[in-house]
């Protein structure tokens, strides 16, 4: 039985695997090709290379996780999906055009460019890289689990985790942004069909229908389906700020600029904007997933694990559960596949390159597709080693990321805005939102709360953007000459 | 000399761009931080309800939803406005 899921499994990475590659070849990979895919995208990949960065293996476990443990909590994930992209109507066509102008291939080139600072660049890079293996361990981790669960243990977390990301380094080193494209398209279609055929069919099979569900989760547990959620698991503060931080955040991801650099004109990436809402509603059956799992199968010990769960106890025919398994996989892996591939980028061009600023295009390149393997290597590492949960790394990551808000918005619209202030900003609330994840200030040991349940994130970009205003105010604006370039007339 | 003369004060909009414009986004810009806010509190607190159900899901998870689907018609019009239509 566990060797046909398995096959299953298999033939699906197989598939990845030779897209990913098929999309890479005869092309010429200089930076801007690896990094930008040469700015040709078009609507149909540009879609679903969005929404792989929200349809991950947080979506496809860690959401119905949500559904099952924290309950209404969970919505907070609809409406994230739904708005996390709004904001980038503002900031992607403005990044894009000017990525076309002067040849940005990363969100930090754009930002360290404006504030006349290297040492940003390499903060920046050094924030998105912390940030981006939390992200990518979480995926990784989705990968164990899936296989671990569905094949019975016969291929171990750590076995599986290795498989699935070696297809994933395999063609994101061959074929750069073009790889991790068309593999979206396939990966994100594959998962939408499965998301709707389970998310349907549970609650019918089981139930016989989505109000009789609801009706037997409420009688299990009263509070279930309203904030707080059961047992008053997530407060009005803690609720409306996580969809908050998120919203916010969403739209500074470093990989979501790098996207806006690779879509082929302003239009297509405007449409992918407005019709991203789309994929929240996809998130309903998930989460109808999750809901299903609690009287069903109560008290799991991991809530995160709700899925395989209910589709092995369930005992559908071994092709289907190894179809599910490769949907699964297959969320994680397309949002895997961005972050590596993102990763990579921006080290060598925001980093590396600040001390070798004479390498050839081909060097950078080679480097890049290096650090392809090194970044997963990392991500691998912690996957396997430590013991963190799922959706408190995603968050953990969200506050740092959006850190980056205030630069942004000031590098658009507030000529004022300075070097000095971007700095400052960026490590007061850095810190601030790390010593309220902490819960502490690190070797002093002076205890640091959270008010009305905030997350430490929307903390910290308060005092960001104090920090910001004030020290522009107080310091001497950049050159008039150098800030013209950055105005739109 | 020269700095005298830049301007460093906010700029929202390019400087060509129409009044009835700037306008229009800043409408756009306000229904959508309507709609978030609708999302959370306080305005959620009027769709935190089990019933009625709607479309066989409970209130509140049709509320979350119904406010994500008004985002997404505001964006399909902001796109038509903003590439299409306008000027």
């Amino acid at each position: 039985m566990w060797v046909t899921i398995l096959i299953t499994m298999i033939i699906y990475l197989i598939a990845a695997a030779v897209i990913g590659v098929w999309a890479g070849r005869g092309r010429v990979l200089d930076v801007v090709d690896y990094v930008a895919g040469s700015r040709t995208l078009g609507l149909l990949v540009m879609y679903f290379i969005m929404g792989a960065t929200i349809f991950s293996a947080f979506a496809f476990l860690g959401g119905p996780g949500w559904a099952y443990g924290k309950g209404a909590a969970a919505f907070y994930i609809l409406a994230y999906c739904g708005f996390g992209l709004a904001p980038w109507y503002v900031f992607g066509p403005r990044a894009a055009r000017l990525g076309r102008k002067y040849g940005y291939v990363t969100q930090a080139e754009l930002f360290s460019d404006r504030y006349e600072s290297k040492t940003l660049s390499g903060i920046m890079a050094w924030v998105s890289l912390t940030a981006f293996v939390p992200y990518l361990t979480l995926q990784m981790k989705g990968a164990g689990y899936i296989f671990d669960t569905l094949t019975q243990g016969h291929v171990p977390f750590w076995a599986g985790a290795l498989i699935a990301y070696g297809v994933v380094v395999f063609y994101v080193f061959m074929s750069g942004l073009m790889g991790v494209g068309w593999t979206n398209v396939f990966q994100g279609l594959f998962m939408l069909i499965l998301a709707w055929v389970f998310g349907i069919m549970l609650p019918f099979k089981l139930y016989g229908g989505l109000m009789p569900m609801f009706e037997k989760i409420l009688a299990a547990s009263p509070g279930h389906l309203t904030i707080p959620g059961p047992k008053g698991v997530m407060p009005w503060g803690a609720y409306s700020t996580a969809i908050l931080i998120s919203v916010i955040g969403f739209c500074q991801w470093p990989h979501l600029y790098m996207k806006a650099y690779t879509a082929k004109d302003e239009p297509t990436l405007k449409l992918t904007i407005a019709i991203y809402p789309t994929f929240a509603i996809f998130m309903v059956p998930v989460l109808l997933i999750g809901f299903a799992g609690v009287v069903y199968a109560p008290g799991l010990a991991r809530a995160d694990s709700v899925l395989p769960h209910m589709i092995t106890a369930l005992k559908f025919t071994p092709i289907v559960v190894g179809l599910f398994g490769a949907g699964a996989l297959a969320a994680g892996m397309s949002s895997g596949d961005a972050i590596t591939h993102a990763a990579a980028s921006v080290m060598v061009q925001d980093f590396v390159k600040l001390f070798i600023p004479k390498a050839t295009d081909k060097t950078l390149t080679t480097i890049m597709r290096v650090l392809v393997i090194v970044v997963a290597a990392i991500s691998y590492y912690f996957a396997v080693a430590a013991k963190v949960s799922l959706v408190m790394l995603l968050l953990g990551a969200y506050g740092a990321v959006v850190q980056f808000f205030p630069l942004a918005l000031g590098m658009h619209f507030w000529p004022r805005a300075n070097k000095q202030a971007a700095l400052a900003g960026l490590i007061v609330g850095g810190l601030v939102t790390l010593f309220g994840t902490m819960g502490k200030v690190p070797l002093l040991g002076i205890p640091f709360g959270k008010i009305w349940n905030m997350h430490p994130g929307i903390t910290g970009l308060i005092c960001n953007f104090i920090v910001f205003i004030v020290i522009s105010l107080l310091t001497k604006p950049q050159s008039p000459d150098h800030l013209r370039r950055f105005i739109e007339e | 000399m020269e700095a005298e003369e830049f301007d460093y004060g906010f700029k929202f909009f390019p400087k060509k761009m129409s009044k009835e414009r700037k306008r229009k986004f800043t409408y756009f810009l306000i229904y959508f931080i309507i709609l978030v806010w609708a999302e959370v509190w306080p305005i959620f607190l009027i769709g935190n309800r089990v019933r009625p159900y709607v479309l066989g899901l409970p209130f509140s998870m049709f509320w979350t939803a119904a406010v994500v689907m008004a985002g997404f018609i505001g964006m399909l019009f902001l796109y038509n406005f903003d590439v299409k239509g306008g000027e």
